[in-house]
């Protein structure tokens, strides 16, 4: 299953990438799982605040990953 | 319905606003406009001077959002028109970097819908500051 994952602001400077796109295994089944992943990839992102949207909607981390979801990780709003 | 784009790329210039203003004098039901311009601070912190803030934003995601409060914000106030325009990439202090324009037949509609949009703008739109500092050094943004 093929997800896009997007990473925005200050955490890029954790992920030195904007956007990947990643095939995960069947066992990855939800949003959780799949942070689980990107943690492991990117240590230094456990020190940021973010949230998770899917699909372009904050995400709960329980709702389960769809074939070509589009996650984004969203640190603080910082407009206006 | 067309999707709007919010994004204006580097600051939003004075003549734009007066352009945007002069397009309504067409609009004679209209009583009361409300602006509200952002504008970058020049803070000043540990000792060194914001000299710029640079914008990112999911923009996609955030022109749905931006959909979604207009519609909100017409379903609960009285209002002519609104317009909102934020900008993208480097902003130097003393720039504009939003403007947000609502008009009504009525003062009082125009004034506490400005207040709810702004509120909202800040706290919901995935847009991203960073604030640069002379030394070129930089820390980002957050609203509180």
């Amino acid at each position: 299953m093929l997800v896009t994952i997007k990473y925005f602001g200050m955490l890029v400077e954790s992920t030195k990438l904007t956007q990947e796109t990643i095939n995960i295994s069947t066992d990855t089944t939800t949003i959780q799982d799949l942070e689980n992943i990107v943690l492991v990839k990117y240590p230094t992102l456990q020190n940021s605040t973010y949230n998770i949207a899917q699909n372009q909607k904050i995400a709960d981390k329980k709702q389960r990953l769809n074939n070509g979801d589009e996650l984004a990780f969203l640190p603080p709003f910082a407009g206006g | 319905m067309k999707k709007k784009n919010v994004f204006i790329k580097g600051a939003i210039t004075p003549d734009f606003i007066a352009n945007s203003i002069a397009k309504h004098q067409t609009k004679t039901t209209i009583g009361a406009h409300d602006i509200f311009l952002g504008q970058v601070r020049a803070d000043e912190i540990d000792g060194k001077t914001v000299t710029a803030i640079e914008y990112t934003a999911y923009e996609e995601m955030a022109n749905t959002k931006f959909d979604e409060i207009r519609e909100a914000t017409f379903d609960k106030f009285d209002l002519t028109c609104m317009h909102i325009y934020h900008s993208l990439g480097a902003v130097k202090a003393g720039e504009i970097c939003l403007f947000v324009f609502v008009s009504s037949p009525r003062r009082k509609q125009a004034i506490k819908a400005m207040e709810h949009l702004v509120e909202v703008i800040k706290a919901e739109s995935p847009i991203f500051g960073k604030e640069i500092f002379e030394d070129e050094t930089h820390q980002w943004k957050v609203n509180n």
